[in-house]
């Protein structure tokens, strides 16, 4: 039971990391990042070239690659994605473009094999707790993901560029009217979106695998997690990934990994009906 | 002096009406394709095209009505499964079943638009792939669908009007007819009130309501008449194909059509057959170069796709359709001779 | 009679209150102004009579008739118009086009006819000639065939009226912010055309307003908000001398940029 739980809060994180960058890039600029999955994967290949080749320290290259992934889409936001704020549809083609651009970049680079990264020695051990046996790796994991939640939450509710940033998913017309510099939020949602999003590839490097498909599964669970927690709202985007987190542990646990999926989708599907914009979902001005 | 006069009067016509000689001219040349193409490799890449323009156009008639959806490729599926599904298990005449696909599809359509349509815009789209998902995981789980197998042995057409089907080349001929209806009536709406009201809609729905009009009915009707589409390209995909199996009906189909759609350009109704035409013929000509490897393949679609978005946000059709204008001007400027006659 | 008839219309954004219990009335033919600091709800208000919110509570009454939470195009088609201030056209399409939707309402309804029935030719000139009128009327004739997203602001302020004017003989048009951001001449001549509508057309108007001057020569009657209430109302000369009006303003023009 505390196994299923201490799953259930690791995956949540890893949702988490990966979904606020995903609402947050919708809320200020309003485009959809189809090419989120593979930010996801450029972070978990980053680390495995920082830590591998490098032999840096991983959690050096959890930092130096979560910097480097967010300051590439910065660079790709001003140049790429800029010219269709605003512009649903074509944003997101775009986005589409750079998703096949990454995939197959990887893909021909690095191969198709699955690599991996291993945590610090010091982790590489269990703890007992409550009668489960818990992976030190996996309680580094929640750490760092309640870490990098709370320092955005904090800046979101405290810093005045975090607040401006609020302002303009509410608005941006009238985030705009009241002086907010809206490239620079942008600029700033899409570095802080994509550097936590490789922060969770990262992670997921470690617990698992990496491979350039590795983004694909995680952006379906994102845009049910966006589903169900709301476009636009940041504490639904929490509380839907720990809702998809705990049902991929749970159903994981007892009925396999194949129907994690289904639950999921199926749960989107009731929240739906019975509240249409997600269970946070800001009303549309 | 009968022929001379008459046969002036055909041309005089015939000059009015050049748009539709073109139209015939092209129409005459895509129905010769099989004699000059007899390779079979070519001729399903063109069957191909010609069921994605039928998807592409049906989505992009809804989105001009301002319904953004991410499940037009269920909606081909529920096509494709309804064809299959009465034709194999009732043995329904095929012809029939079809009709009955895009009757389905159409119908899931309303139920799903029912329920979502109170939804504005991303929340609406974002809930639509929601639908998909669920169809899929219906189409996976149950062994009335056949699960992950899906279904098998779907056959041929019915003979009609003595014409016998089975053949790629007969498939060709179905697929080719579908689609020129398709794009028929995405014509005529176009031409319509109609389409003038949902171009209106698609350019701003609070104007247009606030004239009067009740935007849900035109935007969900131009939601169903897709969708409809959708389901018969759906039932000819589940004979051409013999079979069928929900991962013909994945996230990566919706990839194409939004990206065909968009190269195409969605504010033309030709939109589609360019964005379906041009990025096939990108894909398969890359082919052709020597020591290809098909892996750096997306890496060239995705950057064509970023430049050509770059430089023209509204598609292909922007470009193509000014070509006329080129004329024109040209024609224009041939007349203005330096010191010829001075305007009046 | 009153046209126009709002009652404790209160409209609430989760938790705050943008519209707090206001009462409005409107007599035929008159030019209202609404006006108050930035934030005051007066564009609230006006979403909320055209239809484009529903009211968390209150009513409101147009020609007698209970319009409380209607949509905005059943509205309209009632014969209560009104302009955007933004995304006010339709930014692609002629300026002839954009005249031609605003006319809809003047064709049957219903789609088969709308599907099949483009062809009646009679009925096409028909609008077609009352889109060269209202064209005339303001000023856009010479225009007719430019794209109308390329129009100079101010003249796409006035398509933006005349595509409100073109539904089916309205009695009443609410004008959001018709003369923000215009010069001098601009604002004039708009100004001008806003007399016409009510003295011509008998249209009655009710605006949203900023620039005082324009609201202060215009206007017949203003109603003066802030914070969601109505703080002041009368002629613009008591207007002026109210001194609550001015506090509320002074107030928020010291906060403000």
């Amino acid at each position: 039971m505390a196994q299923i739980i201490a799953n259930g809060i690791m995956l949540s994180f890893l949702f988490v990391l990966f979904a606020l960058g995903l609402s947050l890039i919708f809320g200020i600029m309003r485009v959809i990042n189809f090419a989120h999955g593979e930010v996801y994967m450029l972070g978990a290949y980053g680390v495995w070239l920082f830590t591998d080749i490098l032999n840096l320290n991983f959690f050096l290259g959890m930092v130096i690659s979560m910097l480097a992934v967010g300051l590439l889409w910065v660079i790709l936001e001003r140049f790429i994605l800029k010219p269709f704020r605003g512009n649903l549809l074509p944003a997101a083609i775009v986005t589409l473009g750079l998703l096949w651009i990454f995939q197959a970049t990887m893909l021909v680079t690095a191969g198709s094999a699955n690599k991996s990264v291993d945590f610090p020695q010091i982790f590489q051990g269990t703890v007992s707790l409550a009668g489960a046996t818990l992976s030190l790796e996996r309680i580094c994991t929640i750490v760092i993901g309640v870490i990098l939640t709370v320092a955005l939450l904090l800046f979101l509710s405290k810093a005045k560029a975090g607040r401006a940033m609020r302002a303009a998913t509410q608005n941006p017309d009238a985030a705009r009217l009241m002086g907010v510099n809206i490239d620079l939020m942008s600029s700033l949602a899409i570095g802080i979106s994509c550097a936590l999003a490789a922060a969770g590839g990262v992670l997921a490097g470690g617990l698992f695998y990496i491979n350039p498909y590795m983004g694909g599964p995680q952006l379906l669970m994102g845009f049910v997690i966006i589903i169900i927690g709301g476009l636009g709202s940041i504490p639904g985007t929490i509380i839907a990934a720990f809702i998809v987190g705990f049902i991929n542990s749970i159903t994981t646990s007892y009925l396999g990994s194949n129907y994690a999926g289904m639950l999921v989708f199926l749960a989107a599907i009731v929240v739906l009906l019975i509240r249409p914009k997600g269970l946070l979902g800001i009303e549309e001005m | 002096m009968r022929p001379v006069q008459s046969g002036l009067k055909v041309i005089t016509a015939l000059r009015f009406n050049s748009k539709l000689l073109i139209a015939i001219a092209i129409l005459i040349l895509l129905f010769l394709i099989p004699t000059f193409v007899s390779s079979s490799y070519y001729l399903r890449i063109t069957i191909n095209m010609l069921y994605m323009i039928m998807l592409v156009a049906g989505f992009r008639l809804a989105l001009s009505g301002g319904v953004f959806t991410m499940a037009p490729q269920v909606f081909f599926g529920i096509g494709a499964y309804t064809l299959a599904l009465f034709v194999t298990r009732l043995n329904w005449n095929w012809w029939l079943s079809a009709l009955l696909a895009g009757v389905f599809a159409a119908a899931s359509a309303a139920i799903i638009g029912r329920i979502l349509l109170r939804l504005k815009g991303i929340f609406f789209a974002i809930s639509t792939l929601a639908f998909a998902f669920v169809l899929l995981l219906i189409w996976r789980t149950f062994p009335f669908f056949g699960r992950f197998s899906g279904i098998f042995d779907i056959p041929a057409p019915n003979t009609i009007f003595g014409l016998e089907f089975g053949s790629l080349v007969s498939y060709f001929y179905l697929a080719l007819v579908l689609a020129v209806i398709t794009m028929l009536v995405m014509y005529r709406i176009e031409k319509s009130r109609f389409g003038f009201m949902l171009r209106c809609i698609g350019l701003n729905a609070d104007l247009a309501r606030s004239s009067g009009v009740n935007v849900m009915l035109y935007s969900i009707a131009a939601f169903y008449i897709g969708c409809f589409f959708a389901g018969i390209a759906g039932a000819f995909f589940a004979s051409y194909q013999g079979s069928i199996q929900p991962a013909s009906f994945e996230f990566n189909v919706l990839m194409l059509i939004l990206l065909y759609a968009v190269i195409g350009g969605v504010h033309s109704v030709w939109g589609p057959v360019y964005g379906v035409v041009i990025m096939t013929a990108i894909t398969t000509g890359l082919t052709y170069i020597p020591h290809y490897d098909p892996k750096i393949g997306p890496i060239i679609l995705g950057v064509t796709l970023i430049v050509v978005m770059l430089r023209f946000p509204r598609g292909i059709s922007s470009l193509l359709e000014s070509i006329p204008g080129w004329f024109r001007k040209a024609s224009r400027k041939k007349d203005n001779e330096p010191y010829g006659n001075t305007s009046s | 009679m009153a046209i126009l008839q709002v009652k404790g219309l209160t409209k609430e954004f989760g938790g705050l209150v943008a519209v707090d219990h206001l009462d409005l009335e409107m007599n035929k033919g008159e030019i209202l102004g609404l006006i108050g600091p930035n934030g005051a709800g007066k564009s609230t208000v006006f979403n909320v009579i055209s239809g484009y919110f529903k009211p968390s509570a209150g009513k409101v009454f147009f020609k007698g008739e209970d319009i409380t939470g209607l949509r905005m195009d059943k509205i309209a088609s009632i014969g209560l118009v009104r302009t955007f201030q933004h995304t006010l056209l339709y930014s692609d399409l002629t300026v002839r086009e954009n005249v031609l939707a605003g006319l809809h309402l003047h064709y049957k309804s219903g789609l088969f006819d709308a599907l099949f029935g483009f062809r009646t030719a009679h009925k096409r000139t028909e609008l077609e000639r009352r889109a060269t009128e209202l064209m005339e009327m303001l000023g856009l004739a010479t225009r007719s065939n430019e794209r109308s997203g390329d129009l100079p602001h101010g003249y796409q302020r006035l398509l933006g009226m005349a595509i409100a004017l073109s539904s089916n003989n309205p009695d009443m048009i609410m004008l959001d912010e018709p003369v923000t951001g215009m010069n001098a001449e601009e604002t004039a001549s708009t100004m001008s055309m806003i007399r016409r509508i009510k003295q011509e057309m008998g249209i009655t108007v009710l605006l949203v307003e900023h620039n005082m001057k324009a609201v202060m020569e215009l206007c017949e009657r203003i109603i003066v908000l802030n914070y969601g209430k109505k703080i002041a109302e009368g002629s613009p000369k008591e207007i002026r001398q109210n001194i609550a009006v001015i506090e509320a303003y002074l107030g928020t023009k010291a906060n403000a940029t």
